[in-house]
């Protein structure tokens, strides 16, 4: 296989125009997406959880590195472990818990136990019965614990590599990218306010496509336009750090007013008035002049601030042709009671019954079914451009492309 | 009075509000959901994972009759949805609670879609927390707490549950 590249390998060739088009091979290729787990997710630092949702002591949640099961969980020191939720003896995945706590992991098959970073400590009747069975003699304990993972904490979030030897998270997300992260995750205590979780059929793809997509969110979302939370008349940025993979869109909100750009929005509705205005009632939040940033952590997270709704949207692909949405919604220890209920009111346009959301779930599926039919065609990413550079605007689809530019390399297309 | 002592009658009409409000939201007729409801009602799609360690995050957070006309002026006008049909199946109702006209009752609910191309499809399994009162002489919601069950909702909920 010496300088064979994947899609030699594979006989998939990607296009000449690079990350400006996306073949529409990706989104259903059962190989790509098992190369996808190796080469992408394995070797990413994904999202896994927040700290406050495992505060104390051996309290464990379980969670996704790409499709595999894994356990984030709080030693008795305090510190953050990941091991993969497979028992190393038959297989099994062990845990079957959403969140709890335990000191030790029992595998039910065999009652092969673990301590919290992943050693094995016990097997039983190891050493046989009465002289008769056992393991062998050269069995080492040390030999066959969890596999474990990376872990890197900042501010609360906790991300996991199956790659040991990964540069830092800092270094990974760069200086840009950390300015975004560090104006939602400035160290104040985080509260879990719950989850939403929807299987979208569609690839995963599709889904980190659709949160570096300005340009559909200012002509799809009725919601977003008329109320001016995210429209293309509005002063925008979409900034990247230096590969290209992780984005910041950010928008600051407008007026529903008739304007040269509204105008030509066929989904601008001028008289749309809510009943109970308590459902949008944003107020300031953040320093800065931004009222809504979108971050996208490639490859699996996407840190939604839109107004005054905070969720973590993780991205589980399911195989080629689904992926589940987590949601996890938190606010401020410190939130005022008046926060609060802006946040739980503001909930109403996210997941999977979300006034905004339902769009983007719906198109997605949509687009899947698209792609189905058409393996010899492909994408045209060509909004504002072919390249991946930061824009003072959001009539652009450069965050795709940067996207697919890291893409093409750590998939070796 | 307890609640295993609620009148035949009464019951006739909790079980006729469970049918109106199954039948006003899969016939479409989303303008009489909120009618169902007193003015200042709470209705809330909850996941039972959320629900059962008071997290308050919910699917529809709705606290008024208005903020349900909102929702009924969305689901018309402005979600961008695929063509589907619903089918809410609420079960028998359980009186858990009869005190001063207020009537707190639990109750089962199945919500199937279906849609082109493809089978029919559950969207969620979970329970209905209702508390009942009486206005002008008709039943109402004063709440209507759905708890679901499915972890996983299927692509999108797009009507109330």
């Amino acid at each position: 296989m010496l300088n064979r590249t994947l899609a030699d390998e594979l006989d998939l060739k990607w296009p000449k125009e690079g990350a400006a088009c996306v073949p529409y091979w990706v989104y259903t290729d059962p190989r790509v997406y098992a190369a996808e787990q190796e080469r992408i997710f394995a070797r990413s630092w994904n999202y896994v959880a927040l700290e406050a949702e495992i505060p104390k002591a051996g309290d464990f949640v379980r969670s996704t590195v790409g499709d595999k099961s894994i356990i984030v969980t709080r030693d008795a020191s305090g510190e953050i472990r990941a091991v993969a939720n497979r028992c190393a003896h038959r297989g099994v995945e062990f845990c079957r818990q959403p969140h709890g706590n335990a000191p030790k992991f029992i595998c039910p098959y065999h009652q092969w136990t673990y301590d919290s970073s992943g050693k094995l400590v016990g097997v039983p009747f190891r050493r046989g019965y009465n002289g008769k069975g056992g393991m062998p003699d050269d069995f080492d304990m040390k030999d066959h614990g969890l596999r474990t993972l990376k872990v890197a904490v900042r501010n609360g979030v906790i991300f996991a590599s199956f790659d040991h030897s990964i540069e830092s998270l800092e270094d990974n997300l760069g200086v840009a990218m950390l300015k975004y992260f560090d104006r939602v995750f400035d160290g104040r205590e985080l509260e879990v306010l719950g989850h939403m979780r929807q299987r979208i059929p569609c690839n995963w793809k599709l889904m980190a496509e659709n949160l570096k997509d300005p340009y559909h969110a200012s002509v799809l979302h009725v919601f977003l336009i008329t109320f001016g939370l995210f429209r293309l008349d509005q002063i925008a940025t979409a900034e990247f750090d230096p590969t290209g993979r992780h984005a910041a869109l950010t928008s600051r909100r407008g007026e529903q007013t008739l304007n040269a750009a509204t105008a030509q929005l066929s989904n601008f509705k001028q008289d749309m008035k809510l009943r109970d205005a308590r459902l949008l009632q944003p107020t300031k939040e953040f320093p800065g002049d931004w009222t809504v940033v979108m971050q996208t952590i490639f490859p699996n997270l996407i840190i939604q601030q839109q107004s005054n709704t905070l969720a973590m949207r993780q991205i589980v692909p399911r195989g080629p042709r689904h992926f589940d949405l987590n949601w996890m919604f938190f606010g401020y220890r410190d939130d005022t009671p008046e926060m609060r209920e802006r946040l739980l009111r503001q909930a109403n346009l996210m997941g999977p019954s979300g006034l905004v959301s339902v769009d983007d779930s719906e198109v997605l599926a949509m687009s899947q079914r698209g792609v189905e039919a058409a393996q010899e065609a492909q994408a045209i990413v060509e909004m504002s451009g072919r390249d991946a550079s930061d824009t003072d605007h959001m009539i652009t689809e450069a965050a795709i492309r940067g996207f697919y530019k890291t893409y093409i390399d750590m998939m070796d297309f | 009075m307890t609640a295993s002592h609620v009148s035949s009658e009464l019951y006739f009409d909790i079980l006729q509000l469970f049918a109106a409000y199954a039948d006003c939201l899969d016939s479409g007729d989303y303008d009489l959901w909120p009618e169902l409801f007193t003015e200042d009602a709470t209705y809330r799609i909850v996941p039972r994972e959320n629900h059962d360690r008071n997290l308050p995050i919910a699917l529809f957070f709705t606290e008024s009759r208005d903020m349900m006309k909102d929702r009924v002026y969305a689901i018309k006008e402005s979600l961008m949805t695929e063509p589907r049909f619903y089918r809410h199946i609420n079960s028998a109702a359980r009186i858990v609670g009869h005190d001063t006209g207020v009537i707190k009752v639990k109750s089962n609910v199945l919500l199937v879609e279906s849609m082109i191309e493809k089978p029919t499809e559950i969207v969620l399994s979970g329970c209905y927390l209702d508390t009942l009162v009486r206005q002008d002489g008709r039943l109402l919601f004063q709440e209507r707490i759905c708890v679901v069950d499915t972890l996983l909702i299927p692509t999108s909920l797009i009507v109330p549950a």
